[in-house]
């Protein structure tokens, strides 16, 4: 490489370095230090203070189970849709566009559309009186229902994305696999289970990854619909703590939770991308 | 911020080619409030041939504005700034005092309690601008006769469960939803050991399993809204519900308001709300706000307020008028406003209310149980001799 090469080479490590340490890592240092400063003086009270507060932990296994629900809804229809779409020379339009629209339209706009249809006098329910049913609180505060909504709302949203991956992932699989399966005569189910799965598996563990991080940030999807007390997770519980309690120090000590776990989860993604991402099938 | 940052520039560049003398106005309005006092501040314009500059922006950040000013001896950009009552035990450090400037005659325009709360150490730091208290509001057509006693209240809330609820907004701390009660118990802010907190903690315990499960949100618009579809009938709020309910079509003909139920020995109270105005120490032109501030309080121009704004803080609605009916819950409510406690820890104070009131009301825990959340270890003096980061 000649000194032109190299130096131009720096300036593209350098600025997104610098960029990344102004604006990613003091941020990060800073709100570290905030989390542990209790009337200036360093210690673990904000994090006591979190331990001791019951909301806390019902945000903490909020933020475990919704994710864990809404993961499970987007890859079960991601994956059935990219199933459905690949296995087709032209699918239907219609269908086409109903698998993308939701990731298309911006996240404020479909959480309002979500909130008309959920909301006690909304269209789910209205829909439901027009049949003969009665009304249900689909986002009633603390109730299993009213995180299924979220769950569901939430995976509503981002199945496209998990879709695509695999639709790619489905379309570097080799017909001839196909083929070869078929003169051996083997079923659907067997097919699935014997050729498309473990040749999706890096497409799934990388949408795993990507999506497993993303999830557990849910933060509109949650104040949105259901307020921050509804169905709270870290996030909520931070920026309530933040804005309405003007608790910034215990809020940033919840962030730093939320940080932490995230990641874990990406360093745990990492991993299982190394395990099953160059073979496919775990070895 | 960024907002006012800009308007800051703004009359900044203004000042600029404009010679004539500039009162840099900071208030919590809303858009159509903003454009409502504009009009109103004309006749000051006139008088004084100064221009009045509006800057509209929330409480919270109008406060971090007056921190961030409070060593600057002068020159900074606000003049008069509106704070939330709550705020003013922090924000008296930045302003200056003001008893040169308020003269006895104004003192009869606001109950005496609003002045007690601006008042510190014998010293004025802060004027009423917009005060406001809390009432029931009821839906007429399901409550023909609305709850006036404790008692009453509770065999509402057991023959209609659900219908009830609390806002208990979280922002406020709970303390305004929770204050009524234990003042009407004879219970103090400062002190949730007392027996009086005791006693309504024991009141609110009984109405727990019947409220409406949007209390549980701690969100003044979710339980407004409730009651604004008829699946709440009753809750407490300020008058700006009543506003909200007309703008939907549903006040008078079908949400009104009525006066706080009375406690066990016939004891009411609501708690003050609303916006004061201060001058912060770094002011430009503290004569002239000053001036704004003599102007402000005439009866002529707080009559105007009323009319004009609907601030019925200090003149109420005329009798026999649309508002007056609208209004009559928050106008007989006026003999029983108390002040809540203007301590610079009320942040902190308050949130212990709403994690005691929370603890009551949604996790089963006893009075007793949620009261000790509240005190933390001791009466408020104690709590947070260390500094306000206490919990």
């Amino acid at each position: 490489m000649n000194r032109a090469g190299r130096t131009m080479r720096a300036v593209f490590i350098a600025v997104p370095a610098l960029f990344m340490a102004i604006f990613l890592v003091l941020p990060a240092v800073s709100g570290a230090v905030l989390s542990f400063d209790v009337g200036g003086r360093l210690s673990l009270g904000n994090y006591r203070a979190l331990l001791g507060d019951r909301m806390f932990w019902r945000a903490l296994l909020g933020n475990l189970a919704i994710p864990l629900g809404s993961l499970a809804i987007e890859f079960a229809l991601a994956l059935g849709l990219a199933l459905y779409l690949g296995a087709r020379r032209k699918p239907p339009a219609a269908v086409e566009v109903a698998a993308i629209l939701p990731f298309a339209i911006p996240e404020i706009v479909l959480l309002a559309i979500a909130r008309y249809i959920f909301i006690p006098r909304g269209y789910l329910n209205g829909a439901l009186l027009a049949a003969g049913g009665a009304p249900l609180g689909w986002l009633r505060p603390g109730s299993a229902l009213a995180s299924l909504v979220v769950m569901a709302v939430d995976a509503w949203h981002v199945t496209p994305v998990v879709m695509l991956i695999l639709l790619a992932g489905l379309q570097t699989i080799p017909p001839e696999l196909y083929e070869a399966a078929a003169l051996d005569g083997a079923g659907a189910l067997q097919t699935f289970r014997h050729v498309t799965l473990p040749l999706l598996t890096p497409a799934l563990v990388g949408a795993l990854v990507l999506r497993g991080v993303d999830a557990l940030r849910i933060f509109s999807t949650t104040l949105v619909l259901t307020g921050a007390e509804g169905t709270p997770v870290l996030s909520t519980y931070a920026y309530l703590l933040w804005s309405d309690s003007q608790e910034p120090r215990v809020a940033m000590a919840a962030a730093m939770m939320l940080a932490a776990m995230v990641t874990l989860m990406g360093l745990a993604g990492i991993a299982l991308g190394r395990r099953f991402g160059a073979s496919g099938v775990a070895a | 911020m960024a907002a006012l940052i800009l308007a800051l520039v703004g009359t900044g560049c203004e000042r600029g080619r404009a010679p004539a003398r500039q009162l840099n106005v900071a208030l919590a309005l809303f858009p159509n409030e903003a454009a409502n006092y504009r009009r109103f501040v004309r006749p000051f314009e006139a008088a004084s041939g100064a221009r009045v500059n509006l800057i509209a922006q929330s409480y919270g950040d109008l406060l971090d504005v007056l921190r961030a000013s409070a060593g600057t001896p002068r020159g900074g950009a606000l003049d008069l700034v509106e704070l939330d009552l709550a705020m003013l035990g922090e924000a008296r450090y930045a302003v200056r005092p003001l008893d040169a400037i308020v003269p006895r005659s104004a003192r009869a325009l606001f109950p005496a309690v609003a002045w007690d709360a601006a008042t510190h150490g014998g010293r004025l730091y802060f004027v009423p601008h917009r005060l406001m208290w809390e009432a029931m509001i009821y839906n007429r057509r399901e409550v023909r006769r609305p709850p006036a006693t404790w008692d009453e209240l509770a065999r509402f809330a057991h023959a209609h469960p659900g219908k009830l609820a609390l806002k208990a907004a979280r922002y406020e701390g709970a303390v305004c939803d929770v204050m009524p009660f234990v003042w009407a118990a004879g219970g103090d802010a400062l002190d949730p050991r007392a027996p009086g907190a005791r006693e309504a903690f024991g009141f609110l315990s009984t109405l727990a399993p019947y409220l409406n499960p949007e209390s549980a949100v701690f969100r003044e618009m979710s339980v407004l809204e409730a009651q604004a579809r008829g699946a709440v009938w009753i809750h407490f709020n300020w008058p700006f519900a009543i506003g909200y309910l007309a703008s939907k079509g549903l006040a008078p003909g079908e949400d009104l308001s009525a006066p706080l139920p009375a406690g066990p020995d016939g004891r009411r109270a609501t708690p003050l709300g609303g916006g004061y105005l201060a001058i912060p120490r770094s002011a430009s032109h503290p004569e002239l706000a000053a001036e704004f501030i003599r102007y402000l309080l005439t009866a002529g121009t707080q009559r105007r307020l009323s009319a004009d704004l609907g601030w019925y803080g200090s003149v109420a609605p005329p009798a026999q008028s649309a508002e007056a009916a609208l209004y009559a819950g928050f106008a007989a409510m006026r003999p029983y406003v108390r002040a809540r406690p203007a301590i610079r820890c009320y942040t902190a104070l308050s949130n212990r209310w709403q994690r005691a009131l929370r603890a009551l009301l949604f996790d089963g825990d006893s009075p007793s149980a949620a009261l000790a959340i509240a005190a933390a270890g001791g009466t408020v003096q104690e709590t947070f001799a260390g500094g306000c980061a206490a919990r």
